[in-house]
């Protein structure tokens, strides 16, 4: 009986393939089944999934009418065209955060290369110094050493203006935070402290009332927020602090406003913000701007701050290299 | 009398025509919708790229069809064409927008080995 299980089966699924596909179908029809397929495991998945869904959509109104009929050529067509969009999307998008990524790491190198070359600067400087001192003391081997000494001032020459480049580089980042925290101060509420920086952003603009969930519009914002961050030293810490108003229960409140903080954290993460330097908490109530006893008090009770800590004296380390 | 019996034998005939072509008449919001779609292919660039330009190509073939079918009073026929014209705009769009955000994606990991080739040259 066990051997003829697979006969069974397979007679089983050929009826059923044959009650489903009839051999009408239409080639449009065809195309936007494998376009939907190809498009399913393209990078459309997990960057462009409105547009796959209304591929989606689409497939299944053709699939509605009847088969071979105009209206299902019409709707599969659709389909298909709409389906290789969401793949070319995807692909838009996935290509979007490769270059930022090569920026980052392009920056990142470039600071590197400052730090080696303000290093080697110096050990050819000490060899500088070694090879005049040697030169005073002994005339055995003055052409060797004044030889030597030409190299090492070559050398220096050449790191100096290395030097130069990267501080072209350093000074790119920081024109591009400072862009970002000038169009991050139209956005929000900045306010520079001796200890830290305090970034108030109203809970209005970033999420939907009650949920911890990002408005679209949040996200542009946040972006800046993002932009602005990275162009700061990585040794300056973050917290954020997500604060609610007095309605509903402490208990509710202080969940709501710590999840929230959470995903403003996950966010500035995914743009590219360094996870260790960011720390989400929520404060629920406790911490209130505002009266809570009319509506627009409690709307600016709403807010997600963002405290810069200062670590340090940035200005003095620089200026003491 | 018999007028008036003439006049609106005269209109029952032009609305069953109008019926038997194919439907209520074509927005003109669909005919925008469509040709700005195709104004917003070609204003990134579509013509220039292969694959874009083909799509590009179908779609304004598509609207110019459709504008013959309005004429001819051939409705549904005509929507279907702008709809089918809206949709590959959009992917002639989409295309070309790949290939830019490609080649800049490509420029910067090119400039990031560059500069990893420096400075593996350097120490």
């Amino acid at each position: 009986m066990m051997r003829y299980t697979p006969y069974l089966a397979s007679a089983l699924v050929l009826t059923l393939v044959a009650g489903c596909s009839p051999a009408t179908h239409s080639q449009q029809m065809v195309d936007a089944r494998r376009s939907f397929k190809v498009a399913e495991g393209s990078h459309a998945a997990d960057h462009s999934p409105d547009e796959l869904l209304e591929a989606e959509n689409l497939l299944e109104k053709a699939d509605a009418q009847k088969d071979g009929s105009p209206e299902e050529v019409h709707f599969a067509y659709l389909a298909d065209r709409q389906a290789r969009m969401a793949i070319s999307d995807g692909a838009q998008k996935e290509y979007m955060a490769r270059e930022a990524a090569s920026e980052e790491e392009y920056l990142k190198l470039q600071e590197a290369r400052g730090n080696n070359a303000e290093e080697s600067l110096a050990r050819t400087q000490e060899h500088l110094e070694e090879v005049s001192r040697a030169l005073g003391e002994s005339d055995a081997d003055v052409v060797e050493l004044e030889e030597r000494k030409q190299v090492l001032l070559a050398e220096k020459r050449r790191l100096e203006e290395e030097l130069g480049i990267s501080e072209q580089g350093r000074k790119d980042a920081e024109a591009k935070a400072s862009a970002a925290m000038a169009s991050l101060k139209e956005l929000a509420q900045v306010k520079e402290e001796a200890q830290e920086t305090r970034i108030t952003l109203s809970g209005a603009v970033l999420f939907k009332t009650n949920v911890a969930e990002l408005l679209p519009i949040a996200e542009s914002t946040l972006s800046n927020v993002a932009d602005a961050l990275k162009g700061m030293p990585e040794e300056r810490t973050v917290v954020i602090e997500g604060h609610t108003d007095s309605r509903g229960t402490e208990e509710h409140n202080t969940a709501l406003s710590k999840e929230r903080a959470q995903v403003v954290r996950d966010f500035l993460v995914k743009q590219g913000v360094t996870e260790s330097r960011l720390k989400a908490v929520g404060r629920g109530e406790a911490d209130p701007i505002a009266k809570n006893d009319t509506a627009e008090g409690r709307a600016n009770n709403r807010r997600v701050e963002l405290i810069v800590k200062k670590v340090g004296d940035e200005d003095g380390k620089r200026a003491a290299k | 009398m018999n007028d008036l019996k003439w006049r609106i034998l005269g209109l029952s005939a032009l609305s069953l025509t109008t019926a038997a072509c194919g439907g209520a008449a074509v927005s003109q919001e669909a005919v925008v919708a469509a040709k700005s779609s195709v104004s917003a292919a070609e204003a990134v660039g579509a013509k220039d790229e292969p694959q874009a330009s083909l799509h590009l190509k179908i779609a304004k073939d598509d609207i110019e069809y459709a504008e013959r079918m309005i004429e001819e009073n051939k409705n549904d026929e005509a929507r279907a064409a702008l709809e089918r014209a809206k949709y590959d705009a959009n992917l002639a769009l989409a295309l070309t927008e790949e290939v830019k955000t490609k080649e800049a994606a490509e420029k910067a990991a090119a400039r990031v080995q560059e500069l990893k080739k420096e400075n593996g040259d350097l120490s």
